[in-house]
């Protein structure tokens, strides 16, 4: 195949690897948010559900998995993307996205347990 | 690296649509997709103890979002992760070597299966909508 589709000698081996498995989360934690969100909640979505949701600790459980799969990948797509635009300071890109990543997933953690 | 090798992938010319412009569509969905993430963080804030307030700063933001305007913008936003989440799950196939050989065929089956999972979402949001 033609590489012009990888990422993979854009990024690290492992973090290539961990873009794919991310997205594979992703599919099953998306699919499962659209379909509580917009089928099932497409009936009547009301801040009571919401809130009737988020208490239970396997939604809790669920939510943070998403969210540290939703970070991670969308985070490491846009590392790749920068690296592709030939940047050399790779340590500095790498260090300000993982402090993105560290506040992102303190943030959407706070929120998931200050609802 | 000179810069007109590194925006390799935003270039059009001589690319396949299977190819180096599913790609580059795949790069700025992904884009769009991290946006809204954020966005989605700065409403979700308005759910802040909710539970002993009622939530009534969400309810209001709910009455504003549950518009024609937002509706219609919602489902471009599932266009844009249906095509990203099927151009991606022939990505990550791709990877492991399968389906390289019948690219094109492949690439046409993916964007028709999220094509229509896309219509259906969009028929059940929309319907939900004007029967609210």
């Amino acid at each position: 195949m033609t590489n012009q589709e990888s990422i993979k000698g854009s990024i690290a081996p492992i973090a290539w690897l961990l873009q794919l498995i991310t997205a594979i989360f992703m599919v099953f934690f998306l699919g499962v948010h659209l379909w509580i969100m917009h089928v099932e909640g497409s009936i009547e979505l009301t801040v009571q559900a919401i809130l009737q949701r988020i208490q239970n600790p396997w939604w809790k459980a669920f939510y943070i998995g998403f969210l540290l799969a939703v970070v991670y990948h969308g985070l490491n797509g846009l590392r790749g993307i920068i690296f592709d635009l030939g940047i050399k300071r790779k340590s500095l890109i790498n260090g300000i996205l993982w402090v993105i990543a560290i506040i992102s997933i303190i943030y959407g953690i706070y929120l998931l347990y200050s609802i | 690296m000179p810069l007109k090798d590194s925006l390799y992938w935003i270039k059009l010319k001589g690319k396949h649509l299977s190819d180096g412009i599913a790609f580059l569509f795949h790069r700025l969905t992904g884009l769009v997709i991290l946006l809204y993430l954020y966005i989605h963080f700065a409403a979700l804030s308005q759910l802040i103890g909710a539970q002993s307030t009622g939530g009534s700063n969400f309810k209001n933001f709910l009455k504003t979002v549950e518009s024609p305007p937002f509706v219609a913008l919602d489902i471009l936003l599932f266009l844009v992760i249906f095509y990203h989440g099927a151009n991606g799950i022939r990505l990550v196939i791709n990877e492991f070597g399968i389906g390289t050989k019948k690219r094109q065929l492949f690439f046409w089956i993916m964007m028709a299966l999220g094509i229509i999972g896309w219509i259906l979402l969009s028929y059940v949001v929309v319907n939900a909508f004007l029967h609210s």
